[in-house]
């Protein structure tokens, strides 16, 4: 099963990602920033990121964009946003970064779910 | 064109408050002299806007209260951090909102920015504009159910040449009726 790296400064939001997650048999580890995600990211494996764009100390972009320049030889790793914005504009940026997936909240569970399996196969 | 905007702002913070609380029973109404907090309140605020418009968010909660409007989601949450969860969970639903303002401007070609949300016991409304009250425009109104009722404070600040235009969609938004769909819970691929 893929273990995912789950990202966003909502303790609430990484509860109910990390449910859904945990439910469908998915390994998980949380980060609140993209700082502390890309410490983790560099220092463990992992099949999926799903982050979230608006966060304190590094967005989600400055994490996104930081994994596809990283030389952990995990730098083409399938990212997700999770994210409350959902206006063309910032889609095109996430698109342009190397983001794969775009989904605006609140979370689907069956939607994620589905979405993580296509991505990681 | 301010009225449209008010309307605006009250009905996305309504929609949004269903959907973050999974509760379709909440319902607006006007602050009269009787509302009173049954308990301390806390303020979750957000700051939106660009050169010409300056938006701010003020939500007034008791922790009590969000837990029963979202019951729904705290449902069989037995954590000892449960209260410090009810002021992050509305942390988020200002981030939900006014991420509903950004993406619904920004999809008119208006480009909006927003902070990071606010929590505080103290953030009033008078502390953001310095005490200017040229161009600000403010409302106030209840979200809640039952005897759980939650207040809301928008204020907007317009400068001083201000383009009404620029805005029109609103109208359009509102009069007709036109949903504003953010696709909430779809994915895309690219």
């Amino acid at each position: 099963m893929p273990k995912a790296l789950v990202v966003d400064d909502s303790i609430v939001i990484r509860k109910m990602v990390g449910k859904i997650l945990s439910e469908n048999g998915h390994e998980y580890v949380q980060a609140e920033n993209g700082q502390e995600a890309l410490e983790i990211f560099e220092s463990q494996d992992f099949n999926i990121v799903i982050t979230d764009i608006n966060m304190p100390i590094m967005n989600g972009f400055e994490l996104a964009s930081a994994i596809r320049k990283s030389s952990n030889g995990h730098s083409n790793i399938p990212i997700i946003v999770l994210s409350t914005e959902f206006s063309d504009e910032v889609k095109a940026e996430g698109k342009k970064i190397g983001v794969n997936a775009w989904m605006i909240k609140p979370c689907d569970e069956d939607k994620l779910v589905a979405a993580i399996s296509q991505l990681c196969n | 064109m301010l009225e449209e905007l008010k309307t605006f702002n009250r009905t996305s913070s309504l929609e949004k408050l269903k959907t973050h609380c999974l509760n379709n029973n909440i319902n607006l109404k006007e602050v009269d002299d009787t509302f009173a907090p049954e308990a301390k309140q806390w303020k979750s605020a957000i700051l939106w806007g660009n050169d010409d418009i300056h938006g701010v968010i003020i939500v007034k909660f008791t922790t009590l209260g969000i837990l029963s409007l979202a019951s729904n989601v705290f449902h069989g949450t037995n954590d000892a951090n449960l209260f410090d969860h009810a002021r992050d969970f509305m942390k988020e639903y200002c981030n939900f909102y006014a991420g509903f303002i950004k993406g619904t401007f920004n999809n008119e070609n208006q480009d909006i920015k927003i902070s990071l949300p606010i929590m505080s016991e103290s953030f009033s409304i008078e502390s953001c504009f310095g005490g200017n009250s040229d161009n600000i425009i403010c409302d106030r109104w209840l979200l809640g159910e039952g005897i759980h009722y939650l207040e809301v404070e928008g204020l907007i600040k317009l400068s001083n040449d201000f383009d009404h235009g620029k805005f029109s969609f609103l109208r359009s938004i509102i009069q007709k009726e036109k949903k504003v769909d953010s696709k909430e819970g779809n994915i895309e691929f690219f």
